[in-house]
């Protein structure tokens, strides 16, 4: 799952999350491919990122690559707190959500992704 | 370390640098305790500025507040949020604009924490849900304070982190004689915010001592423990802080609430991916 400006979104993209209007209603729903049409829909709603499926890896190496450089991350970030049970499970939560491709976490060891936006995930 | 005499200096030359808010908000706050004006009055006011009424309309309809319909005007925003909410926003604007980029990981390490707030608010039913995720939004204001105005001093900081692995607490200890907690205290009270908000601002990393505002407290606590866990944003060193037990205790969240929270916040806050603009 990542997050992608609309000038940003190419056709054949698929939405992970809802897009909705200000008062909640579902404009766009999840699961729906991005066309020329739907990214013209998105333009006139005046949606500024949407939620897209999947990852922007070239190859299963660079995902697999870093998927490790988060999870070193994620260690690193818990590593004052190993004898807190509670942090602990939480870390593993966090895990899991980041291995399931739930959670895109930026990595905090990559000075050139913590620039202007949180995204780790570019390629 | 510093001596007291020392450190005394820094916060009289801190203090006197301390941003004031807009001078019409002044006005404002006198008219909204004198009761002789209506809210729709008050909107009008803050809608003259019209820069700052359009920052505040943005920020009232961030997702953290999560309203069914879109705050369209100011008096709207000040109907559903309350005055001490939108003057909360006004500050939040006022003094992140000191950053502009350079605050950007601050900016989003703050956001990430409203939003936290906010769905631990939901989880546990509690009421003033804006004033939760206001709480969070605001709780580091002293570091982008100090930021601003000591940037010597946040050099000498960034370098006792980076060189010496202390937490930016410490550093501030260190090198300052006070933390970015208390700067926010004495910001809180020039500007006349309730405990509600001063509390969490003060004691977000030892809710044990907040007195009016415990719940809230302990929530944000809590919200910037997991927004740091997870990693979004930059609070200005790496590492997850010790978790309060008692403040734990506070919100009684049991493991299965706990993973709903953390599911609902990793999909509230996916970060967004910067692609060249030549793609």
């Amino acid at each position: 799952m990542f997050k992608l400006t609309i000038d940003k979104l190419q056709e054949g993209m698929v939405l992970a999350q809802d897009v909705t209007r200000g008062d909640g209603v579902v404009l766009i729903s999840a699961g729906r491919q991005v066309t020329g049409e739907v990214i013209s829909l998105l333009h006139r709603l005046e949606v500024e990122t949407v939620v897209l499926e999947g990852d922007l890896f070239a190859s299963e190496e660079e995902r697999v690559e870093h998927l490790r450089r988060q999870e070193q991350a994620l260690d690193h970030r818990f590593s004052r707190v190993t004898d807190d049970p509670v942090l602990m499970g939480i870390r593993e939560l966090l895990r899991h959500h980041l291995r399931e491709g739930r959670a895109a976490m930026p990595a905090a060891e990559d000075p050139a992704g913590a620039g202007e936006q949180a995204g780790g995930e570019s390629c | 370390m510093l001596g007291d005499r020392a450190a005394a200096k820094k916060r009289v030359q801190l203090i006197k640098n301390l941003p004031t808010l807009p001078g019409m908000i002044e006005q404002i706050s006198k008219a909204v305790e004198s009761q002789r004006f209506s809210v729709d009055d008050i909107g009008k006011l803050i809608s003259r500025d019209q820069v700052l009424s359009a920052k505040v309309l943005k920020l009232a309809n961030s997702a953290f507040f999560g309203f069914s319909r879109k705050v369209g005007s100011l008096t709207q925003a000040l109907v559903l949020l309350g005055f001490d909410v939108v003057k909360g926003l006004i500050l939040t604007s006022s003094v992140f604009d000191l950053m502009k980029a350079k605050a950007e990981g601050l900016w989003l390490h703050s956001m990430g924490v409203a939003t936290a707030s906010s769905i631990i608010a939901a989880h546990l039913e509690m009421e003033d849900a804006e004033e939760i995720s206001l709480a969070g939004l605001l709780h580091d204001l002293g570091k982008v304070v100090l930021r601003a105005h000591m940037t010597e001093d946040m050099e000498a900081i960034g370098a006792l982190v980076e060189d010496q692995g202390l937490s930016t607490r410490e550093a501030e200890q260190a090198v300052l004689g006070f933390t970015h907690a208390e700067v926010g205290r004495w910001l809180a009270e020039s500007w006349k915010l309730p405990e509600q908000l001063a509390e969490p601002i003060q004691y977000h990393h030892d809710p044990g001592r907040a007195k009016d505002a415990p719940l809230v407290t302990a929530v944000v606590h809590f919200a910037d423990i997991m927004v740091r866990g997870y990693g979004y944003g930059d609070g200005g060193d790496p590492w997850v802080p010790p978790l309060d037990r008692a403040a734990l205790a506070r919100m009684s969240l049991g493991p299965e609430l706990l993973k709903e929270i953390i599911a609902e916040v990793c999909d509230k806050l996916v970060p967004e991916v910067a692609l060249p603009d030549d793609d």
